[in-house]
Order: structure tokens, then C-alpha cells, then sequence
């Protein structure tokens, strides 16, 4: 019996079943038979049901069972701990019962689809009385029989006080009444014996047929009352949201859209599909460890391109090579959503753990011992808990050290679930070491269409009119941030509604702008200091210089400190004037330059009532009565944010390197690495090792020996679906600029992977001989130390004896 | 088997591994070491070899230990409490580190782990020297709070410990700190010691270049013997079939893209042009390659397209921006600044002229 893996029989699957069959426990005739997407639907929660282990439950009982002896004692007290509750016998009972019931509901609907399909419509009005009658007694036949009770469907209302249907029959006027059961467990025989009954007589097809269109018919009706209510409540709410401001407390619990529409399934998810399966894939890998469960079928079904990322390890039971992904990418892309509904779509409950709780290598560690070491026994949800690590960006390097470790560990103390790691920026220094344990996947940005569509679709629901175009541009503006449109839209629809306007543009804006700045937008104050039209008096006439220096220094207290304010300036006043006049604006960002420097560097404050002047002598200089198109500063941002992306690079070549540490940032990025990236890319051909010739063999190993003391190698990185081998640490990305004529070598993907595979070869051999590496044969500890320096003594007494 | 630039690295000061040039030098330093060493201030451009010379001196001190070294991170505290790393390499015998890496921050480097480190000695004094050795790489970036902190620690643990300072340019060091030390300066080698280095490096690799090749390699890499070595390594590698007679010598390609930015810049003066400059110096300057080499490859290119009558004003003006760059904070600024004065002198004259 292997302890280190324990077993989860939990009454999961079943739960599922329940979750995924609501009409189960409904009235059993509402099962609509004649929509494809039921079928579709139908079809997925088959699929589902397989792959969530209903098929293996079965085997997975009996295991249970060789725990217990037959006194129905546990066989091993040891591990009871580790072991969950056997499933009892009443959600077994009732988990057959529901599996029986959906077979009978399944015959049901097929014979009904067989009806419809043999018989027209036209044969409904053939004998419709002979038909009730039949019903009738049929069912009070039936129902005598078995529950010693009678009639269940009545002509009049039932007087016991149970609870009841009434029914039209509309062909002949008459009202029949149904009696409903409030134990579903007796609707099974019911059903079955109507079933059974309806394939016996010809009568009795159409019998059953015409009930199942009353039956329909109540559900429309109930639909209708349905919506109708949802519609009242709704208008009470808009109610409510007008007086929203004189009652904050009463609408407190979540109306945020962000969190009533987040998505629910799996389906809903608007992040790149064939990223999202492949996060699944890899979480279902985890099966053989956690559940149990054979999963070589999922590995075999695995595409070329997926294989390669996506792979086991050789462990004694095995787990995926990656035991965490790091998911990485924007704010508002859903990465927390994703990752919450994938570990619920695979079968594990969720911990969430972030920035606002504690996180130190004490407190990691206990929750790694509670979800991810062991199995959770004593809790109500009885599913395998999966680590979700939110905001992982800003966790302490030591706490991630740890985590590493952890991750590497092996036999009693490896990790049993799965891990997610979640960060905005991947190139976090902190993040470097977990990078190369961690599967990393990269999001990209949330597609506008369907960000727009889901947008759509939230108006439909709130009963917002709103064209799709508008929505687009408030994607836009919002940068295709899902939370933020999402937000952004709650807003405009409350000022719509309390201003009783359409949304459209200008509202957007108007929101967005007041979000954004006060009461004047950022946008409106870089325009007022670049063009003189802003300063337009009552009559048309530009303002005097007194009037409007005036107005400018009032902006520049408002936005003095604000770099972003500057920035804006500085990415939009090379407006078409003469290069004379560009040359003293640019001498204005100087000074500002300078203040600045002043501020920051000797922390003193008084200088800063000077900036004004900038904003002042910058207006002088370069105000038109041109409309200036501004833009936001963009260009900037992505410099910076590509200046981090660099440095990560050059202090990891620095850092993992033999030959580059100790050389200097400059001496690296000006002449070892633009000459390294060529010098590692000879021009070999993509074949096998042994098909190269004596010069080819000498130029492949020289590369891999350059890369493997710079610490340089391939890794296999997915991009747009693709498998492509790139440098790791990227420096190509650090040497290469877009030249208008690039002439560079490339080496093809199979080469690289080639030598990929030959560095990993050779650091495998370098750290089994450490007297071929450079680094060691250092003496490490102080007693080897003192040993070392008392033998070197003796030697020095025995020369000294020996030369007299 | 590795880059030739490392493989071929002189070991030793004198001998058969022994540097190639400045020969008389390396006896000096030989005697120093021989002798009690006092700090050292190693001086010279990019590329001539000061690195390569204290590595020497180190093993002329401690033998072959000391190539023996470990990568350790470091950590330390701010005063504003931030917990920061440094690099340091480190033998038994030496550290040495970059305390410019941390920016702002040196200051406490000098103050905490150079102290630290001067303070204690070294385990072995039976058998080994006295003194273990604090290598500082880019002294000439460390702040004046860096510097001004260097000099009680340099006096007082002289002892214990013997500071190299390696740097560039000696005007960046403070004066009480360039008196407390030898400087040894370490020019760039000749076009002839060049040619012989890189001789001998092609004969032992068993590769011929034909001298043409050989003599612009050596000009383009204007006295950085690093760069030269590597500019040939890759030249072999990429005319690994045959050397053509027109074969293109390889550039890094961040000089040709500043090369590309200055002949954008000599086409057209206005500020559209100056727009697609900046997002060109924007893409620079993300690379990390430092601002003030890029006002110098700059400059570089636009001069000789330069009337003899502009040159002069140009070179001051990239003398007056560059300076105030490194005073100041945001490099873009100034960088454009640069161009669009140039812009306005070149135009100008182009004007005066019709």
C-alpha cells in the first residue's frame, strides 16, 4: 500500500451528477427532447461525467472496502487519517436512484423523439377522449397498485391537502388536476410504469404525447411567470439604483457586474481557447497522481506541439514535469477567474492564497502542508484542494525560494496537487528561479470582439440599450481590460439612468474622464497648454498671455509632480513648427529634467513651486491654433516596461553564467553578447548528431560548450500555437533591434533543439564531475580549512627536516 | 573550449601565459605584489586589459586558488529599510563586485559589506599573505557619498585589506581617493600589439584571415582588444564556407542602428522626422545601452556628414547635453534635445548657405 499517495473516494462524482442533471428532480415530463443543444449539452455532461470519474467510481469503491475488515473496522489505523469517509449509504442509495431515474428519463425522451418522428401532429385529434380515458385509468390502475392510493390525476382539486397542478385539456374543455409528490423518489416507478405502458398500447402513444404537451405548457407558463417576476425585481431595482444615493447600506451585497457576470463555467471564459485547454490538459494530468485515475489515453491524445511542453516525470507515481503554472499577463484578464474555474472544472476545490494575507516562508508553508502535502479529511468539501497563488509578483524572495524547494522535493514530501501561480509581470526578479521550474504561460490581451459580444450580452440582461460599436470603443478605452470595462459599464449605465440619457460616446467619456482626473480631464489640460484654442475668450478672440499664464500655472499646481503629466507633454509637442522654436521647447524639458533631479535627489521639496515656469515657457514656445491630436503616452510605458524585460535579461546572464560573472553590465550588452549571438548561430544543418562530419561535430560541440559557459540555452516557448525553441535568458531580444535590412544568422528550430538538448547533457555531466568545473574544489567549511593548514604545516616541518 | 576571448586570456603576468603588451608594466606590478601591495587604481578604456591585469596580480598573490571562485548574492538593508542584493564573485582570497549595480544604494555597500569584509582577516596568515583583496568594478560610477566612505575604511583597514579600484576615466574618482592609491594606467594597445594578438590567437585556431580583414577588424574596434577578438571569432563563424573578398566584417548591431538613426537624422530636419528618431532612441534605450555611448556613436556618425563650419558648434552642444545628462534623470530628454539642436544648427546652415 503506497501511503505517500492517498486515496480520494469522495462522493464528487455523484455531486456532479447532481449538478449537471437539475431536471432530475423537476417534473419528469419537462425533459425537452427537441433541441439540438439539449442533446449538445446532454452530450458534454456525458463526456463530463466520464472524465470526472463516474465510469471508474465503481473500481474506486472496492478500494475503499479493502480498508475496512468485516467487522467494519478500518483495517489500518495508521493512515485512517488520509483516507476519507467511505461514501454512506444513502448518498449511494440515492446516487443509483438518480442514475436509474435519468435511464428511464432517457428511454422516455427517446420514445417521445420516436413519436413525434412516427406520428404527425394531425393523429393528436383522432380520439382525444378515448385517449384521456385511457390515461386515466391507466395511471389510477397504476397508482392503486402501488402506493394504495388513488387518482393522481383528478378532475377536481385534491382535498388531502397535498399540493397540486391544475391542467386544461384545450381539444375537449376540460380541467384535470394533477397531485404532485413532494418525495421525488416515487416519480421513478411512476415514470417506468407510464413508460413501460405508453410502449405497450398504440392508444397509449398518443395518450402520453398529448401530456407531454400540457406539461410543456406549464413549463412555458412558469417560464413566463419566471421572467415576469425577474423583470419586477428588476425594475425595483432600477428603482432602488435611483435612490441609490440616499440608501447605500440596503444595496450593498454584490451588484457589481464584475462579480455577477464573472464567468461561471468553463465555456464562459473569454481567454484564448486553445490556452485554456492546454491549462486543463495539464491539470487533468495530475489525475494519476490525485484521483487515481489511468490517464494515458489524455496523454496519448495530446498533440505533437503539446507534448512537448505538457510531459509526466518518472516518479513512482507520476505527475507532470511543470508542478506549477505561472500564469502571467495584464490586470484584468481574467488570469484569477481562469485558474479558479479550471481547478473546479478538474475536480479540486480551490485555496486562495494572496497579497493581503501574510506570507512568509512560516506561513507558506502551512499552507502547503494543509492543501497541497496532504489531503483535507475533516471538511465538508470532500474535493482535493489545488493552491492557487494570487499575486505571486510581490511575494518575499526567500518565501519563493522555498516554494522552489518545495517544488523540487521529492518521496514523502513532494507535492501532491497542483499549484497555480498568478503575476502580472513574469520578469519579476523575484520570479527568475521559479521561471524555470514552472510551466509559464503568458496571456495575451482579451480579444475585443468578444469582450464587446460579452459586454453585449451583460446589457441584454440589465436591459441596457447600448450598440455593439459603442461597446468596442469602450473596450478601447479601457485597453481591453475585462474588469475595467465591465466596471466602467456599471458606472455609465448609473449615470445613464439617473440622467435618463442613451449611452453613447460622449457619457463613456464623461465617465471615463471623471474617473480618471477631477473635474477636468488630463486629456482636456495637455491640450489647454499645447493649443491656444483652449483660451478662446467669450467673443472668439484668443486670451491675453497675462490671462492665460494665469490658467496654465493653475494646471501646473494641479499636475506639477505628476510625471505622467509631463510625459503626455513630452509625447505630444512636436507639433509642425519650425525646428527653431522645437530646439527652446526642448531646452523647457531640461529644466524640467533638472527640478526634478533636485526634488528627487536631495529630497528638497522648496524648488518645486519653480515648475511652474516649464508649463508657462512651454505654452509660449509651442501653443497653435492647430488642433494638436494627443495622445496618451504609450511609447514611453512600453520603454519602460521593456527596460525591465532587459534588465531581467542581462542580470540573468550575469547570474547564471561561469564566463560572464564578474564581467560588467556595459562590457556584456556593448561587445560579449551581440558577438556571442552570432558566434553560438554557425550555419549547421538540422540532422542527426552522429550524421555530422568531423568539422560539423568540432563547430556543434564548440557552441554547446560557449553556450553552457555563459549559461545560455533553449527553451521550447509556445507562441501564437506554435512551438518555437528561443534563447533562455532571451538575449536576443537584448542584441537585436527591427534594422531596416536585418542580416543575421537564424538557427532552425531542430538544430536548436538539438543543442537544447546537449547543453542539458552537459550540465548534467559538469555537476557529476565537479573537478572539470570551475567553480568548485572550494574548501567549504572551517574544520577542512584548519585540516588543510595543519597539513600544510607538517609538509612544511618534513621539508625543513629534510634540508638539515 | 569556449569563447577565444577566455580561452586565450592571459594568466599570468609574465611567463609563457603572460600578458602581450605593456610588458614593463606587468614587472612592475610584479615587484608590488612581491613587495607589501598597497590599493591599487586600475585605469584605461574598455577593452585593454585591466580586468585581465588584475586577474594576474590576484594569481601572482595567491596562486591558482584563486580562480577557484563562487557567484554569492549579498544581501543587505537600506537605511529606508529595503532589503537589496549585490553580486559578488569570491575566492578564498578576494571579492570583488560592482557596487554601481545597485544604484543609489552603493553608498551602503561601501559602508557595510567593504567595511565588513576590511574588518575581518584573513584565516590562513601562516601560509598565505596578510591581506585578502576588495575588487570595485566601475569605481569611476560609484557616488561621491561611495567614494567619500571608501576613504577612512581604505586608511584604517589597510592591513587587512587592499581595495582595486577599476575604472575608465580617473575624473570621476575624487582626488583623496587617486592619492590614496597607485593608479596604473592601463592604455589601449596599439594597432601592431593588436595585429600580433590576434595573429597568434588565428594561428593557434588554425584559421587564415587575410590581413585586409585582419587590419579593418583591428580599426573599427578602435583599441578594445575584447571586441576585436570577438569580431573575429564571429566573422569565422559566419564565412565558415570561405572568406569572400567582400566578405562584411560583423557589427554589433546597435551601432548599426544608431547608424541608421543618424543618417534618418541628416535626411530630413522637422519634427515628424524627430518623432520616428525618438521612438528609434526610445528602442535604444530600452536595450540598456548606456546614453552616454550613444551620444558618442552619435555624434560619431553625424560629424563627418557635417560642414567644417557647423563641427564646432555641434561637438559643444553634445558636450553641454551629454554633461547634463549625467547630472540629470530622464536620458530621453536630453537625447532629444541633442537632435533636435542639431537639427536646428544643420538646417540653419543649410539655409545661410543658398
Amino acid at each position: 500500500m503506497d501511503d505517500d499517495y492517498n486515496v480520494l473516494p469522495t462522493g464528487f462524482a455523484e455531486d456532479d451528477a447532481a449538478l449537471q442533471y437539475p431536471d432530475d428532480d423537476g417534473e419528469p415530463l419537462a425533459v425537452v427532447p427537441n433541441e439540438d443543444n439539449e442533446n449538445q449539452r446532454l452530450g458534454e455532461v456525458r463526456s463530463a461525467l466520464e472524465e470526472v470519474g463516474y465510469g471508474s467510481r465503481k473500481r474506486r469503491l472496492n478500494e475503499i472496502e479493502e480498508v475496512f475488515d468485516k467487522f467494519g473496522n478500518r483495517s489500518h489505523p495508521m493512515d485512517w487519517h488520509m483516507r476519507m469517509d467511505p461514501v454512506s449509504a444513502d448518498v449511494l442509495e440515492k446516487s443509483q436512484m438518480n442514475a436509474a431515474k435519468r435511464r428511464a428519463l432517457e428511454n422516455l425522451e427517446r420514445k417521445i423523439n420516436e413519436i413525434i418522428v412516427e406520428t404527425g401532429p394531425s393523429d393528436n385529434q383522432d380520439e382525444p377522449y378515448s385517449d384521456e380515458q385511457t390515461i386515466q385509468n391507466l395511471c389510477e390502475e397504476e397508482m392503486l397498485r402501488r402506493y394504495k392510493r388513488k387518482k393522481e390525476i383528478m378532475k377536481n382539486p385534491p382535498s388531502d391537502g397535498s399540493k397540486w397542478t391544475g391542467l386544461s385539456d384545450v381539444a375537449n374543455g376540460q380541467r384535470f388536476y394533477i397531485r404532485t409528490f413532494l418525495d421525488d423518489s416515487r416519480y421513478q416507478p411512476f415514470v417506468e410504469t407510464i413508460t413501460r405502458q405508453a410502449t405497450q398500447s398504440r392508444i397509449g402513444y398518443r395518450a402520453f404525447q398529448s401530456i407531454y404537451q400540457e406539461a410543456e405548457n406549464i413549463r412555458k407558463q412558469k417560464e413566463k411567470l419566471r421572467i415576469k417576476e425577474q423583470e419586477d425585481e428588476f425594475s425595483r431595482l432600477i428603482d432602488e439604483t435611483s435612490v441609490f444615493e440616499s440608501q447605500p447600506s440596503q444595496h450593498a451585497e454584490s451588484s457589481l457586474w464584475v462579480n455577477k457576470y464573472e464567468a461561471k463555467n468553463f465555456s464562459d471564459l473569454l481567454s484564448d481557447n486553445t490556452v485554456n485547454r492546454n491549462i486543463l490538459t495539464w491539470m487533468k494530468m495530475w489525475d494519476e497522481c490525485v484521483f487515481r485515475r489511468k490517464i494515458d489515453d489524455l496523454l496519448q491524445s495530446l498533440g505533437e506541439r503539446e507534448r512537448e511542453v505538457l510531459q509526466m516525470d518518472n516518479g513512482k507515481i507520476r505527475r507532470p514535469v511543470f508542478k506549477m503554472l505561472l500564469l502571467s499577463g495584464p490586470a484584468g484578464l481574467g488570469k484569477s477567474t481562469l485558474a479558479r474555474i479550471v481547478a473546479r472544472q478538474a475536480g479540486y476545490s480551490t485555496i486562495d492564497v494572496n497579497a493581503s494575507d501574510a506570507r512568509t516562508v512560516g506561513d507558506l508553508n502551512k499552507v502547503l502542508e494543509g492543501a497541497v502535502k496532504t489531503s483535507r479529511t475533516l471538511d465538508a468539501d470532500q474535493r482535493p484542494a489545488c493552491l492557487i497563488l494570487d499575486e505571486i509578483d510581490g511575494t518575499p524572495i526567500d518565501t519563493i525560494r522555498h516554494l522552489i524547494r518545495c517544488l523540487q522535493a521529492t518521496g514523502k514530501r513532494a507535492i501532491r496537487r497542483p499549484i497555480i501561480g498568478i503575476c502580472n509581470n513574469l520578469f519579476t526578479p523575484a520570479l527568475r528561479d521559479l521561471r524555470g521550474v514552472a510551466w509559464c504561460v503568458q496571456l495575451g490581451a482579451t480579444k475585443q470582439d468578444a469582450l464587446a459580444k460579452r459586454l453585449e450580452e451583460i446589457c441584454d440582461k440589465e436591459d441596457l440599450r447600448c450598440d455593439l460599436s459603442t461597446l468596442r470603443k469602450l473596450c478601447e478605452l479601457c485597453a481591453n481590460d475585462m474588469r475595467h470595462s465591465i466596471n466602467t459599464l456599471q458606472w455609465v449605465a448609473v449615470a445613464a439612468r439617473k440622467t435618463k440619457r442613451t449611452i453613447g460616446m460622449k457619457l463613456i467619456h464623461e465617465v471615463i474622464d471623471k474617473e480618471k482626473g477631477g473635474a477636468a480631464s488630463i486629456f482636456e489640460h495637455w491640450s489647454s497648454i499645447l493649443e491656444l484654442s483652449k483660451h478662446a475668450d467669450t467673443k472668439g478672440g484668443i486670451k491675453s498671455v497675462r490671462e492665460r499664464v494665469f490658467a496654465i500655472e493653475k494646471i501646473s499646481y494641479e499636475h506639477g509632480g505628476e510625471d505622467r503629466f509631463v510625459s503626455g507633454l513630452h509625447a505630444n509637442y512636436l507639433v509642425t513648427l519650425p525646428i527653431g522654436v522645437i530646439r527652446k521647447a526642448s531646452y523647457c524639458f531640461l529644466f524640467y529634467d533638472d527640478i526634478q533631479k533636485i526634488i528627487h535627489s536631495l529630497q528638497n521639496w522648496s524648488v518645486q513651486k519653480y515648475l511652474y515656469s516649464f508649463f508657462v515657457s512651454l505654452h509660449l514656445y509651442v501653443a497653435t491654433h492647430a488642433r494638436v491630436p494627443i495622445a496618451y503616452p504609450q511609447l514611453e510605458q512600453t520603454m519602460f516596461q521593456k527596460l525591465k524585460d532587459s534588465e531581467e535579461t542581462i542580470n540573468a546572464v550575469r547570474a547564471c553564467g561561469q564566463s560572464s560573472k564578474g564581467a560588467s553590465r556595459n562590457e556584456l550588452l556593448l561587445d560579449l553578447l551581440p558577438s556571442v549571438v552570432s558566434i553560438v548561430q554557425p550555419a549547421i544543418k538540422p540532422m542527426n548528431e552522429s550524421l555530422y562530419n568531423q568539422r560539423e561535430l568540432s563547430i556543434f560541440n564548440q557552441t554547446v560548450s560557449i553556450m553552457c559557459d555563459y549559461g545560455l540555452t533553449y527553451t521550447a516557448t509556445m507562441v501564437k500555437d506554435q512551438v518555437n525553441w528561443l534563447f533562455s535568458p532571451s538575449i536576443d531580444i537584448l542584441t537585436m533591434f527591427p534594422l531596416d535590412e536585418p542580416k543575421r544568422p537564424y538557427l532552425a528550430n531542430a538544430t536548436r533543439q538539438i543543442i537544447a538538448h546537449k547543453i542539458t547533457l552537459m550540465r548534467v555531466r559538469l555537476a557529476a564531475n565537479p573537478v572539470q568545473q570551475s567553480v568548485t574544489g572550494k574548501v567549504s567549511t572551517n574544520t577542512e580549512k584548519i585540516k588543510d593548514i595543519i597539513d600544510s604545516e607538517n609538509k612544511k616541518k618534513k621539508n625543513y627536516l629534510l634540508e638539515n | 573550449m569556449a569563447l577565444w576571448v577566455d580561452k586565450y586570456r592571459p594568466k599570468e603576468l609574465l611567463g609563457k601565459d603572460g600578458v602581450d603588451y605593456h610588458i614593463e608594466q606587468a614587472e612592475h606590478l610584479k615587484i608590488l605584489s612581491a613587495d607589501c601591495m598597497p590599493h591599487l587604481l586600475f585605469c584605461g578604456p574598455s577593452g585593454a586589459g585591466k580586468k585581465t591585469r588584475i586577474k594576474c596580480l590576484l594569481r601572482e598573490l595567491y596562486g591558482i586558488g584563486v580562480d577557484k571562485t563562487q557567484l554569492i548574492m549579498k544581501p543587505f538593508t537600506t537605511p529606508s529599510n529595503r532589503k537589496l542584493e549585490i553580486q559578488t564573485v569570491s575566492s578564498n582570497y578576494h571579492v570583488e563586485m560592482t557596487p554601481s549595480d545597485v544604484g543609489i544604494y552603493d553608498r551602503v555597500i561601501v559602508q557595510d559589506l567593504v567595511k565588513e569584509m576590511a574588518q575581518t582577516s584573513q584565516i590562513e596568515v601562516s601560509s598565505q599573505r596578510n591581506f585578502k583583496v576588495v575588487v570595485l568594478c566601475e569605481a569611476d560610477s560609484l557616488t561621491r557619498d561611495a567614494q567619500h566612505g571608501l576613504r577612512r575604511t581604505m586608511e584604517k583597514y589597510a592591513n587587512n585589506c587592499k581595495i582595486i579600484l577599476c575604472c575608465e576615466s580617473l575624473s570621476r574618482i575624487i582626488e583623496p581617493l587617486q592619492s590614496r592609491c597607485i593608479i596604473i594606467n592601463v592604455p589601449a594597445p596599439t594597432n601592431e600589439q593588436m595585429t600580433k594578438v590576434l595573429t597568434e590567437i588565428t594561428g593557434k585556431e588554425k584559421f587564415s584571415i587575410p590581413p585586409s580583414i585582419l587590419q579593418k577588424i583591428i580599426e573599427k574596434s578602435e583599441g578594445n582588444l575584447r571586441r576585436a577578438i570577438l569580431t573575429t571569432e564571429a566573422f569565422k563563424v559566419e564565412n565558415e564556407g570561405g572568406i569572400s573578398a567582400n566578405a562584411q566584417i560583423p557589427t554589433p548591431e546597435w551601432e548599426i542602428y544608431i547608424q541608421e538613426t543618424a543618417r534618418l537624422i541628416l535626411q530630413k530636419q522637422s519634427s515628424d522626422m524627430m518623432l520616428k528618431v525618438r521612438e528609434r532612441l526610445y528602442e535604444i534605450l530600452s536595450r540598456l545601452i548606456p546614453p552616454t555611448v550613444i551620444f558618442k556613436k552619435l555624434l560619431e556618425y553625424l560629424l563627418p556628414s557635417c560642414p567644417s563650419t557647423i563641427v564646432r558648434e555641434v561637438v559643444s552642444e553634445a558636450a553641454k547635453f551629454e554633461h547634463r545628462l549625467v547630472l540629470g534623470q530622464k536620458a530621453i530628454f536630453h537625447l532629444e534635445a541633442f537632435v533636435i539642436a542639431f537639427m536646428d544648427i544643420y538646417l540653419s546652415n543649410a539655409s545661410k548657405t543658398k
